[in-house]
């Protein structure tokens, strides 16, 4: 668990953050989310002492992060940022061992463990290990940024825009991969984002600042139905919030049996697994109300339809 | 492809080639110098073999950079670190002092404190050849990126990893290119120093300048200028070598 408590820094005459107060629970994802400048990137490097607090404590798992020297805490803490700031003097294998060389881990250890980053992120060892970063695409070395901050097993990440520079496409991608290792790591990540739609497709909590204050914090969902008035209410989105609502749930939550819906023979299907915004979209696209809910290997499980998505937010579970 | 490769061989090889040979076998140019020396005067400098005056020329040079780079190079490292940073324009104008004063009149000053002989020249050369260092030292310390220094912070290094595994590799391709400058500048200048009698091949053009004898002149001139061809295309390499990892 990650404890901010009365956080505050202050630069000059300036208040970048301002006795902001947030919990973290151990294996989730929180995004800190709000508009250029309101503090975020602060908040994060004073989780890892690149800036000291003016005021007030963090607590890892109850620790006061200050108890340590800022290296051998920022060693413990993974990090990634934007510019990714991969080291262009140094192949990718060496990247990705900078910290288990700082803690003095084995030749044997570390090379296993570059082996094991470099597979969990879908990029042959033998294709890139020995490439320098020059040579990577944008989201190859985004991906590598995220592998070297893994290193050395952290329990906690911090990421600043990690995706900002990335195309859509790629950027989505990555989105899914992050969520993927984090869930299967079970490490806790704090992501600063100016995007909202990525916080609501990957984050736990969602924290919202704006200039230097943390407005309101909950789940996707809780921000999304009920958005403090003024600026998250802005930020959530008027008319999308319905969609953005529709895109955190899943069509097996509303599938019912054939039988009870008036439907014709071949009815176009849906998977289980899609969200409810998608398989809105595709009773839009075939011009049906109903639609066939198939599992991952094709086997029919009932139908979902158009009213159940129109009516969803009424019947929330 | 092949044709740089054949151009830039050629570039390093042919001066020393011509460099070796004037060193051991000057003596069978004499037909052809004979013109230039007046009647009856030698015309191959004969009073120290050309090998012993190169080997002291590149004594005096390599010594006086070599500790010109270790000064330069720490003064620029320190003035780069936070604490340090009051102290950069001292240590630039200081730098800056050293390149302004002429080298002569630097001998004239050094030669009553330490005497004569390989000292002065030493220490002219040894000033001569800071700013330059300190000054690309500077330069490619200030262009690392400020992301990749503030991952290498992020990631737990100590300022010392910091500026030993990723700042100074960062910025040695252009630390060498200021000690290449300075190397080549000091050959040249190097020869001033026969005039307090520090051993090298200013002695050669000296003599000659002094006796009318243009063949000495030609042969010192000759071997001074191929010793800082070869050295510069040498420390070329390297640089671009570094440059390419
Ligand atoms: N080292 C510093 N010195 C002085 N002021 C700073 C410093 N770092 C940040 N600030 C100020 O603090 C405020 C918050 O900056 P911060 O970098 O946390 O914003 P941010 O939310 O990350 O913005 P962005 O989305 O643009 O990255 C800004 O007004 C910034 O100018
Ligand atoms: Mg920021």
């Amino acid at each position: 668990m990650i404890e901010l408590k009365q956080l505050t820094r202050v630069f000059g005459e300036r208040t970048a953050v301002d006795q902001l107060n947030l919990t973290v629970n151990s294996g989730e994802i929180c995004a800190l989310i709000g508009t250029s400048g309101c503090g975020k990137s602060t908040t994060l490097k004073m989780i890892n002492r690149l800036i000291e607090p003016t005021s007030g404590t963090v607590l890892i798992n109850g620790e006061d992060i200050r108890d340590q020297s800022p290296e051998l805490l920022r060693r413990r803490i993974g990090y990634a940022i934007q510019g990714v700031g991969l080291f262009p003097h140094r192949s990718v294998y060496d990247n990705i061992a900078t910290v288990p060389r700082l803690l003095n881990w084995s030749r044997q250890e570390i090379d296993a463990r570059v082996r094991e980053l470099l597979e969990l992120l879908k990029m042959p060892f033998e294709t890139f290990a020995h490439q320098y970063p020059h040579r990577l695409s944008g989201g190859e070395q985004q991906r590598i940024g995220v592998a070297r901050a893994l290193a050395a097993r952290p329990e906690l990440l911090l990421m600043d825009e990690p995706f900002g520079a990335l195309d859509p496409l790629t950027r989505e991608r990555l989105q899914g991969e992050l969520k993927q290792i984090q869930r299967m790591l079970g490490i806790t990540v704090i992501l600063v984002t100016h995007d909202m739609e990525e916080a609501i497709r990957l984050a736990d909590q969602v924290a919202v600042m704006d200039a230097g204050r943390l407005l309101q914090s909950g789940t996707p969902q809780a921000l999304l139905r009920n958005p403090r008035e003024g600026f998250v209410s802005q930020l959530v989105g008027g008319e999308d919030r319905a969609l953005r609502l529709l895109a955190l749930r899943r069509v097996d939550e509303l599938v019912q049996p054939l039988d009870q819906l008036s439907f014709e023979a071949e009815l176009p299907t849906v998977s289980s697994g899609m969200s409810l915004r998608d398989a809105l979209a595709r009773h839009l696209w075939y011009g049906q109300n109903c639609l066939r809910v198939v599992d991952d290997a094709g086997n029919t499980l009932g139908g979902i339809s158009l009213d159940a998505i129109l009516n969803a937010e009424d019947q929330r579970p | 492809m092949m044709r740089s490769l054949a151009v830039t061989w050629v570039g390093t090889l042919a001066p020393l080639a011509c460099l070796l040979y004037l060193a051991v076998a000057a003596s069978t140019l004499e037909p052809l110098l004979m013109p230039l020396a007046p009647e009856g005067a030698p015309t191959i400098y004969a009073r120290d073999s050309f090998i012993n005056l190169i080997g002291w020329h590149l004594m005096l040079v390599f010594i006086a950079i070599a500790s010109a780079s270790i000064i330069a190079i720490s003064a620029a490292i320190l003035v780069s670190r936070p604490a340090g940073r009051d102290f950069l324009p001292l240590a630039r104008s200081l730098a800056n002092l050293g390149q302004t004063l002429p080298p002569v009149a630097v001998l004239a000053l050094a030669v009553p404190a330490v005497g004569f002989g390989a000292w002065p020249t030493l220490i002219a050369l040894f000033l001569y050849g800071l700013l330059p260092i300190f000054e690309n030292t500077l330069a490619g310390l200030s262009q690392v990126s400020a992301e990749v220094k503030e991952a290498a912070r992020g990631l737990g290094m100590s300022p010392l990893q910091r500026l030993w595994q990723v700042e100074l590799p960062l910025a040695l391709p252009v630390i060498i290119t200021g000690v290449r400058l300075s190397i080549i500048i000091s050959v040249g200048t190097a020869t001033i120093g026969s005039t307090v009698a520090a051993k090298g091949l200013g002695e050669v053009i000296i003599a000659g300048l002094l006796t009318d004898n243009l063949a000495f002149v030609l042969q010192g001139g000759i071997i001074v200028a191929l010793m800082a061809m070869v050295l510069d295309a040498l420390l070329r390499k390297v640089e671009q070598k570094i440059r390419r990892t």
